[in-house]
């Protein structure tokens, strides 16, 4: 299938490549559906909305920058993404730049089910992870 | 939306399941005890309007981020 992106134009996705979202991702709670495309030359995913061009976030693996990272996942959320082991879940957390600082949301991984093709992004309440951790380069 | 009035120690219950338990009254702040199921994620509101923001300031910058990437 061929989705408009927001970086790379029009771009050919396997069905099977779409992830649902089912509640959509906080500040977008409608947009439901979205392809992780691997950003060339890079670390970087871009996590963009299927039917939403302009929604597209950038987001990378949280232990290419924070090796000790630890993701706090409780046995509902593990349920409702049928995670059923370690290596159904693909994480990545939202990287930004604000005041010229590059960030990545620690406190908020998205989990993805690579298998069920199911993702949420989770929020770690009690956790120590900031919404807003400084990465030096990306 | 229900209101209802409750003094310190005091709780409400919701379902079968979950109580609310008024704790702490001080200086405009409220410290409650909650009893539920694990199952119910529980949050404070704000964090989910914080992160909302955080991811619309990801899309917003998203460009940049390309941008630094291929300048290395």
């Amino acid at each position: 299938m061929k989705i408009k992106t927001k970086f790379f134009g029009e771009t050919d996705i396997s069905e099977e490549d779409v992830i649902f979202f089912k509640e959509g991702i906080p500040g977008f709670e409608e947009y439901k559906k979205y392809a992780i495309i691997n950003i060339e030359d890079s670390r970087l995913v871009c996590i963009q909305c299927t039917n939403a061009e302009q929604v597209c976030l950038v987001a990378a693996s949280p232990w290419d920058y924070f090796k000790t990272y630890e993701i706090n996942i409780s046995d509902a959320e593990i349920e409702e993404l049928k995670i059923k082991v370690e290596s159904d879940a693909a994480i990545y957390n939202v990287l930004s730049i604000s005041k010229d600082k590059t960030t990545m949301n620690l406190l908020a991984p998205v989990v993805i089910n690579v298998k069920e093709k199911l993702g949420k992004q989770i929020i770690m309440d009690d956790s120590k992870y900031s919404i807003r951790q400084e990465i030096a380069c990306l | 939306m229900l209101v209802i009035k409750r003094k310190r120690g005091q709780s409400v219950l919701i379902g079968d399941d979950i109580e609310i338990f008024i704790s702490e009254i001080d200086n405009g702040y409220v410290k409650i005890g909650i009893n539920a199921p694990k199952s119910y994620k529980i949050i404070r509101k704000e964090l989910i309007d914080e992160i909302g923001k955080e991811n619309m300031e990801s899309i917003e910058s998203a460009g940049n981020i390309l941008e630094r990437i291929k300048k290395g």
